[in-house]
Formats: C-alpha cells, structure tokens, sequence
C-alpha cells in the first residue's frame, strides 16, 4: 500500500507504525483532509507529525498530541465504518462537546465507568472515536 | 501581602459559578439558589443557622435555595474555594426528568409538577467522579473562556452524581437504622449527620464522644449504637478516618514535615499516627510521600 516513505526522522516512522500496527487510522476524502485535520488539531490537541506519506489514492497524514495517542489520516474516496479510534483526553465533556460543535454526531453520550468518563462518536465518513478520560478513582 | 480575587460567572439560565481566593474574609446574611461549596485550599467555616461547618478539601457542602447563611474565610494561606450555584429552573428540570418517568414527561414536556428539591444541608464526600467533573470544571472556568452550553453540561453531571451521591449517603444510609418508625428514623439519621458533621469540621481539636454526643443532642451511648449502624463503624473510628484522610492529602500537596502534620490533623502521638497511617494504607506517611511526590495546588490545576 506504501509506495513512498520519506526518509524523515525516525521518531515519525516508529509514530507511523503504532498507528499502523494499532489500527488508529481515519480515512477521509481528499477535498475534506484539511478540514478533519483542523478538527483533530483544535478540539483534541492533536498535531501534525508528517504530512507527507503518500498512498496509492492520496496523502497520509500523521498526528499525535500529548496524551500518547497517534492517529494517522488517510486519503481515501470510498470509506467504510470500521473500529472507533481511541483518543485520550483530559476531559471528555469538553472535547465530546467540541467535537459535537463540529459537526460530529454523538452516539453514547458520555458515559462512566470504573475507570473513567467515555463517549463515542462518529463523523459524516462513518469514522468513530472513542473518547476516554482516563480517571484515578481508587485513591481519592 | 493579603491575597483577594473573586471571580464570578452568571450563565444565561441564571446558573453561577464563583471561586475566590483569600485569607480573610466574611458574608453575613447570604442567600442564595441552591449551591454546592467547595474548598480545594485551606477552609471555610459556614454559619447555618445554630450548626457551624468547617469545609475543608475532601468534602463538600450543599445549601438549599432561601436558607440564611455566614461564612468565613480566615487563614495563613490563601484558601481557594468554589461554588456553583443551580438556577431554581435548571435544578427543578433535572428533578422532574430524574424522578418521572419518559412516559409522565410525554404527557407533559413542560415538565410534570415543578417543585423546588431540598436537600439534608451536611457534608457530603467530595471525591470519585464528581471531584474529577469539578477540576474539570474548575480548569474550564479559570480559563476564561467560557461557553455557557458547556458549562450546562457539566453542570448536569454533577447535579447526577451528586443525586447518585445523596442515594448512597443518605437514603440509603438512613434505611440502615433499625427504627420502625420513619419519622423517629429522620430525626435520628438527621442528629447523626449533625454528628458526623462535627467530626469532619472539627476533626483537627481534641473532641471526645461525650461533645459530639452533646452537639448531635443523642445519649453516648445511643450515639455509639445509632452511629455504628449508619455508618458501620464507631464515632472513633470515623474520627481516625478522617484524621488519617487528612493527612494523607496534606502529605500529597503539601511540603509540611511530618510532626506538622501529626499536630495539624488532630493526633497527639507521631509513632500512633505512623501505626494507623500504615495500617490504613499499606505504607508508612515517609513512603507514601516518597511514592507522590507533593503536588502543589498550582500544578494539580494542569494535571487534573
């Protein structure tokens, strides 16, 4: 599928095979790229890695933010719903209600559990994200 | 240098937030919607009627809509404390769509009855999700920017656990009292949170069982027996609790040495409160302080 990998620094390529080796990648049409990666950048602190891996039908794009997670966008003109993205977030009801503000649906409002706070999500190219606020319940 | 900020946000459903930070200050006569009260440095003494409520972190304080009251802030430190303040409206939608079901809420969309909830005025625990929700909120609020559609938000999950809260403190505890009759029951479970109140605002003093017993209007021994079914364990051990409690979250954001901290939190003996401290959670005070390293308030803010 790779054709060409630039020869840029190692810490990207290793980022690019997490991404690729735990699934964490979102497709999007080439005309909406920009705007998903705008997305990603101002309402979960995402930032771009590289945007410079090309594909057979467009460009790859790698991200990551602070909270360990790296996400790679794909350039693709036929997508299909696959597995929800993971992405931590200090605080699920701020970014669960930034995404929304987006235009992203909602599809489990944010719910609790014994480890934290979750909501899905889902864009107008069936990608889902599963947002996790990680919580340290036990001590406090 | 005295330190005063106060900060104050009025949302367009009329609900508020307030934080402030100060050494020294006092409100006479306040009155307000219903609120939640809390402290995430130093403490606030507050006057309802003829009960006093020291808040310190690791608790909060609900007031109802139209009750009177004074408080006081007085401390060496700065103390940070924060309220949020539910509009009659806001509070009394949420009420109506928790307690009727989807099917009364068809019939009527406006809201079936509309009545003001009150709520038993005590010291709940503030901790779980509901403290992680307030950082939250808190962070959000001090960050200037403020979308008041978000700040609903946030404000309906607190209003939720603290509803899952007062199910699990209160309700569920007061069905614990072996009493018959319900009303006897109230006025018991009522006089024991007036005592467990007392522990938690005066936990740092030497109090004995004899002056909690005298402030919750209960016999000794009635207390000791009514306590331990409510709250399965005896006044003391509840008083240890709290003490231990206290200086674990002192020994975590906090650079006070350790015999402070013993004298702070109302121990008497540093080898007793090692013993406890050890027993209660595994580790001695010196390790726990090496395994956290102390988190001050200003770097809690960022990593909450």
């Amino acid at each position: 599928m790779l054709r060409y990998l630039p020869n840029k620094e190692i810490h990207s390529l290793i980022l690019y095979l997490i991404a690729m080796q735990t699934n964490n990648y979102i497709k999007s049409p080439t005309s909406t790229t920009d705007k998903a990666v705008e997305l990603l950048v101002q309402a979960l602190e995402f930032e771009v890695i590289n945007g410079e891996y090309l594909f057979e039908d467009g460009k790859g794009i790698l991200l990551n933010n602070p909270h360990g997670d790296t996400l790679l966008i794909t350039q693709q003109n036929e997508t299909q719903p696959g597995k929800p993205v993971i992405i931590n977030t200090p605080d699920c009801l701020k970014s669960c209600f930034q995404l929304s503000a987006c235009g992203v649906k909602i599809i489990d409002h944010p719910y609790y559990t014994t480890d934290g706070l979750a909501a899905e999500l889902s864009d107008q190219f069936g990608n889902r994200y599963l947002l996790i606020e990680k919580r340290s319940l036990i001590e406090n | 240098m005295k330190i005063k900020m106060k900060s104050i946000k009025i949302l367009y459903n009329s609900n508020k937030l307030y934080s402030e930070i100060s050494c020294d200050a006092t409100y006479k006569n306040e009155c307000s919607e219903f609120s939640i009260r809390l402290v995430f440095t130093g403490h606030e003494q507050y006057n309802l009627g003829n009960r006093s409520f020291n808040i310190y972190p690791g608790n909060f304080l609900v007031i109802n809509k139209d009750t009177t009251y004074d408080r006081k802030i007085y401390s060496h430190t700065p103390s940070n404390t924060f309220a949020v303040f539910f509009a009659p409206d806001f509070l009394s939608n949420f009420h109506s769509s928790i307690v009727s079901g989807d099917d009364r809420l068809l019939e009527s969309p406006s809201g079936a009855p509309k009545n003001d909830p009150s709520f038993l005025e005590t010291i709940y625990p503030f901790n779980g999700h509901m403290m992680c929700n307030m950082l939250n909120l808190k962070n959000y609020f001090d960050s200037g920017e403020i979308n008041d559609l978000l700040v609903d938000d946030y404000l309906y999950h607190s209003l939720l656990l603290f509803y899952q809260l007062y199910n699990q403190e209160i309700l569920s505890k007061s069905q614990k009292l072996a009493i018959v009759n319900s009303r006897t029951r109230a006025e018991i479970f009522k006089r024991l949170n007036v005592a467990k109140d007392y522990m938690l605002s005066y936990y740092n003093q030497p109090i004995t069982l004899e002056d909690i017993s005298n402030t919750a209007c209960l016999s000794a021994p009635h207390l000791f027996r009514t306590f331990k079914q409510t709250f399965q364990c005896s006044p003391h051990q509840y008083l240890i609790k709290i003490r231990l409690d206290n200086a674990r979250h002192l020994l975590k954001t906090t650079k006070y040495s350790l015999n402070e901290i013993v004298n702070m939190v109302g121990f008497t003996c540093a080898s007793t409160f090692i013993k406890l401290f050890k027993k209660s959670f595994g580790h001695t005070p010196q390790n726990y302080r090496q395994q956290h390293p102390v988190m001050l308030y200003t770097e809690m803010k960022h990593s909450a």
